[in-house]
């Protein structure tokens, strides 16, 4: 069995307006996202702006209650927990943000940041709680004095450290990773992910990683999801989506990754998409690419194409494979 | 030197160029003596992480630096030091032969008019002189709007800048950079915003309008990959010092700071699988205090006991290929 699994998820987000604040349409961020996340694996969702990556995050985190469909953890229906169940899945479940100082209370002191998920799970005495945080900031490579400072005089990197510190306090099973080193410089992030790499060896974590950067996917993950526009386009174990990818828009992405070797770069194929992601308000007919696809046929535009087994543990949505 | 000829002198040069900021904690060395020159129709990277003066670079050279800020050394334009222009001079010089674009094309557009006149603005005020016939620079304008690849400009032409997309708006944002036809465009991470496949769209885009309009450009980014991507040349800088010039090719498959080779081994790469990521342990400087000697110096690990007592200079190690290091001293390529 998963550790995860998302089954047939949809979130629409209505979008009101007038004086009566009547829906006039609906955004269909998520429509239809079925994926699993097994023990001990990093998984990733990849997708640009748009894509609803996010949502599905947010989804999973019970931040947003899903228009339909559902979000089993080890079984169970996350939507219908509730008391004790759900402060259980709360504490096996825990997030990592893109924005580490939006995440964190500046007005709360580094100590009582991590500390706060050990108060609120936990029935630890004061001095247990002291070494425990103390231990955790050691855990993530934050020099002991860290402890009594506010976020605002951390930098990035460390501020990330202490969302992952506090993260990891409770000793979770899944950490969902919301683009967690987008906001940082390369030397930083290759830190992040390297600690991010030791500590899921370390704790026999899972990771559900959100991000938009193939290169960091590649470095990390075990299976990738490729979303576009609400809809899981692709996907496929990470070795088989970089070496052989088969949705244009896989291609497309990857193609798009600024490569610094200028011999790899000789070698790349580039498929470029034309113009933007439409909105998710007014969703194309058929394949939600074939507007920007340089494929695209007359079928395309049509129907929408199914998922489509073309490998071990491959699966695209595309006419061209289907 | 005698004898060089107008089209040999560098679009821009930068000589010394020390930049302070004056705050309450104190004075910050941004920028430490900084020299490189943009060739004519060259693209030249400075390519940096935060921190490291990229961005005060770029502003200096634009004029639009903060009060707050002093700068010493000298930006030269096509030989003429622009340091100290103002006024009508000054005018002539920045938005007209040098132009920016910056990393979010939204704060570039006023949210009150509409993308068409703030353009038709811009032309007005550049190619004015004698009165033009508004039709024309409305034909003009939408032309421009064409060239940045933007699909149906008449409807961008009239849109505000609410109404586009964040890549819509940045090809906009060229195109008015574009239209006094500078000699040297100043992009300062121009898609850092962008999704993925947006930014290989805009770097296309201003790869090609730098070959057809001849242009020279300096591009400010922290991504080795765009600079790849869209540059000649490369200049690395970290806490306000060059550590290595040279093309892109050289610097890339065959970087010489220790810095440059950290910085290539900590990039995940898509390409090929890397093993287990290196990185660079520490982080920058305070800038208020910077370290005597080598700025890199703290992180090295491969640090001299020369490296914390003085600055290397750049030395021209492989022909065309300069670093500033003292692990090279003695190194000199046979230049006279």
């Amino acid at each position: 069995m998963a550790l995860l699994e998302v089954v047939n998820l949809v979130k629409h987000f209505p979008m009101r307006g007038g004086l009566l604040g009547r829906v006039k349409a609906w955004i269909r961020a998520v429509d239809g996202v079925s994926l699993e996340v097994g023990e001990d694996q990093i998984v990733a969702l990849v997708g640009e702006s748009g894509s609803g990556k996010t949502t599905t995050a947010r989804c999973v985190l019970r931040l947003y209650t899903p228009t339909s469909g559902k979000i089993l953890f080890m079984g169970e229906d996350v939507g219908r927990l509730k008391g004790k169940a759900l402060k259980r899945y709360r504490r096996n479940v825990q997030a990592v943000f893109q924005n580490p100082f939006l995440s964190l209370n500046p007005r709360m002191r580094v100590e009582d940041i991590v500390a706060e998920p050990l108060k609120a799970h936990t029935k630890m005495s004061r001095q247990e709680i002291r070494e425990v945080v103390n231990d955790l900031l050691r855990k993530v490579s934050l020099p002991e004095d860290v402890g009594g400072r506010y976020p605002y005089d951390l930098s990035g990197g460390q501020a990330q450290r202490v969302a992952i510190a506090r993260a990891i306090a409770l000793k979770p099973k899944l950490l969902v990773l919301d683009e967690p080193t987008s906001a940082l410089d390369v030397s930083i992030q290759a830190q992040i992910l390297n600690l991010l790499v030791d500590l899921k060896e370390e704790m026999r974590m899972s990771y559900l990683l959100i991000t938009h950067d193939l290169s960091v996917v590649r470095y990390v993950s075990d299976y990738v999801y490729v979303m576009y526009l609400g809809k899981i386009v692709e996907q496929a174990p990470a070795e088989e989506i970089f070496t052989n990818a088969q949705h244009p828009y896989t291609q497309a992405l990857l193609s798009a990754v600024p490569e610094p070797d200028p011999r790899l770069k000789r070698l790349r194929r580039r498929v470029m998409l034309k113009g933007e992601p439409p909105s998710a308000i007014h969703v194309p007919s058929g394949c939600r690419l074939h507007p920007r696809c340089p494929y695209a046929t007359e079928e395309c535009s049509r129907e929408e194409p199914q998922l489509v087994k073309v490998g071990e543990n491959h699966f695209v949505r595309c006419w061209r494979v289907a | 030197m005698a004898g060089v000829s107008r089209e040999s002198t560098p679009v821009l040069k930068l000589e010394d160029l020390v930049i302070k900021y004056y705050t309450l904690s104190g004075i910050v060395h941004a920028v430490r003596g900084v020299s490189f020159e943009v060739n004519c129709r060259e693209s030249v990277c400075l390519v940096g992480e935060s921190g490291s003066g990229k961005s005060t670079v770029g502003l200096a050279i634009a004029h639009a630096l903060p009060p707050n800020a002093r700068v010493s050394g000298r930006i030269l334009f096509k030989g003429e030091d622009v340091t100290r222009l103002n006024g009508k001079r000054l005018s002539k010089f920045v938005g007209r032969e040098v132009t920016i674009i910056f990393q979010d094309p939204a704060a570039t557009f006023n949210p009150l008019f509409t993308i068409g006149e703030q353009l038709m603005d811009v032309l007005r005020t550049h190619k004015g002189g004698k009165e033009r016939d508004e039709e024309e620079l409305r034909r003009e304008a939408i032309e421009l709007l064409g060239r940045v690849g933007l699909p149906d400009p008449e409807r961008v032409f009239k849109s505000y800048p609410h109404e586009l997309s964040g890549g819509m708006l940045q090809r906009a944002s060229i195109a008015v950079a574009l239209s006094p036809n500078p000699s040297l465009l100043v992009a300062d991470e121009p898609t850092t915003m962008l999704d993925v496949t947006l930014q290989a769209q805009i770097l296309d885009l201003l790869t090609r309008l730098k070959e057809e309009l001849g242009l020279s450009m300096l591009f400010i980014t922290h991504n080795l990959g765009v600079a790849a991507e869209v540059c000649d040349r490369v200049v690395i800088l970290y806490a306000g010092k060059v550590l290595e010039v040279g093309s892109v090719e050289e610097v890339l498959l065959n970087p010489l700071h220790p810095y440059t080779r950290k910085l290539l081994e900590c990039v995940p790469r898509a390409f090929k699988s890397v093993g287990r990521l290196k990185h660079i342990p520490g982080s920058l400087p305070d800038p208020r205090r910077p370290p005597p000697g080598c700025p890199f110096q703290p992180r090295c690990d491969e640090a001299l006991p020369e490296c914390s007592a003085s600055m290397p200079p750049l030395r021209e190690v492989r022909p065309g290929h300069l670093v500033a290091c003292h692990k090279y001293s003695g190194q000199e390529a046979g230049v006279g």
